[in-house]
């Protein structure tokens, strides 16, 4: 008894260098090492593993918010930011801009409460996206004004495009909530074209050739709106 | 100036949570120092409480709750005479404990900064691991030679990972303060 006592006692003392045989020093010191060896995995593992699974959760969250920042929370159609963004990351910028803004909005708005005035937005905002293909892009700029990218060929199309928005809008009235008639509601249009024949290519170049777009698009809804409003104009 | 890592590092944490710690902590030291002096009394056969086959059992089976029903455990292994300090060495426990640290501080430095409460907590797991992985491997019946090697690396790395958890734990309390 005593000896296998003394061996036990030994054993911790000196991880049994008292081995009497070939295999056993090394059947020793082999369990040892494995029990090491199996604790650490099992623990830093875990940890590892959790970390991926956190990640991937945390990533997925961010994407998630990502996603959400670039989108205009009431008409649920992309915010300026989200369009910058889409428009910076397309290959060819060829196509047109078309600005979209709501004739007298402010005058709902004044007349009819905010409250309207946000019922209205969603539901011009949802009439257009039904009248645009999937391809093209739309977003609200602020307030009563819409962006549209179209990667139309020509101008044809681009005039097609406005003037079936324009009826859209203006084809059937908007109920409101405690409004005895539906109202007209109109839009004005203005269309420029985005050229791409200059190879843009460097984000500054890009930037350039949309602002220009932007710029002419922008006069054109003026004029849409001196010229009596519910039309699209196009230079 | 202090980075966000280090700030974690160093905040505290729950009072009583830190107590329960400790205490676990401490009361893991306790009786790793208590089971080793124990062998050492059995080595020079001065276990009257039990018969030696019983004795025998008990340490080969790694019976830690009829080990601490003995007198002899409790009353011998506190007078602080019996012990050989050589006992409280232990290689591989002590390369456990490296290899465990650097795994943590890579995790802590590179992936995820762990709090305070987390690093004790997780040395005090990974100690008590090594012992319920020794009383695991005695469950399957291996050669009676091997039972002392499996229950050194278990019970050594109980303390050598608590006894590290203590430290790392005042070090930071320690640290913080100075601040």
């Amino acid at each position: 008894m005593s000896l296998r006592v003394i061996f036990l006692a030994g054993a911790l003392m000196s991880f049994s260098c008292n081995a009497d045989s070939v295999w056993q020093p090394i059947a020793t010191h082999a369990t040892m090492l494995a029990m090491v060896l199996f604790i650490n995995l099992v623990f830093l593992g875990s940890l590892y593993v959790l970390a991926i699974t956190k990640g991937k959760r945390h990533r997925a969250l961010l994407e998630t918010q990502v996603q959400e920042a670039q989108i205009d929370f009431l008409t649920q159609v992309l915010n300026r930011r989200g369009f910058e963004r889409r428009i910076t990351d397309k290959r060819h910028l060829k196509g047109y801009i078309l600005i979209v803004d709501i004739d007298d909005f402010k005058r709902i708005n004044d007349q009819y409460g905010h409250h309207s005035g946000d019922l209205i937005l969603q539901d011009v905002a949802a009439r257009l996206k039904e009248a645009l293909r999937e391809e093209d892009m739309i977003a609200r700029f602020g307030g009563e004004e819409f962006v549209i990218y179209a990667a139309l060929q020509n101008k044809q199309s681009a005039q097609e495009l406005s003037c079936r928005l324009v009826s859209a809008i203006s084809a059937n009235k908007y109920p409101l909530p405690g409004v005895d008639e539906p109202l007209n509601v109109t839009i004005s249009v203005g269309v420029a074209s985005v050229l791409d024949s200059l190879n843009v290519s460097d984000v500054t170049s890009r930037k350039g050739v949309l602002s220009s777009a932007f710029k002419i698009a922008d006069s054109n809804l003026y004029k849409a709106k001196r010229l009596g409003k519910n039309q699209s104009v196009m230079n | 100036m202090l980075n966000k890592l280090k700030l974690l590092s160093l905040s505290s944490y729950p009072l009583l949570y830190r107590f329960m710690l400790w205490l676990w902590a401490g009361f893991s030291v306790f009786i790793i120092i208590v089971f080793v002096r124990f062998l050492s009394l059995a080595d020079e056969n001065n276990v009257t409480s039990i018969n030696p086959d019983q004795l025998i059992q008990i340490l080969v089976q790694l019976d830690l709750i009829d080990m601490l029903t003995l007198p002899d455990f409790w009353q011998l292994s506190l007078s602080g005479e019996a012990g050989n300090s050589a006992m409280f060495l232990g290689g591989y426990s002590a390369m456990s404990l490296f290899i465990f640290s650097a795994g943590l501080y890579t995790y802590h430095k590179n992936i995820e900064a762990l709090h305070r409460r987390q690093v004790f907590l997780l040395l005090i797991c990974a100690g008590w691991a090594h012992l319920l992985l020794a009383k695991c491997i005695l469950l399957f019946s291996i050669p009676v030679k091997l039972t002392g090697p499996v229950i050194a690396v278990g019970a050594l790395s109980v303390l050598y990972f608590s006894l590290s958890a203590l430290i790392f734990d005042t070090y930071l309390c320690l640290r913080r303060k100075s601040l």
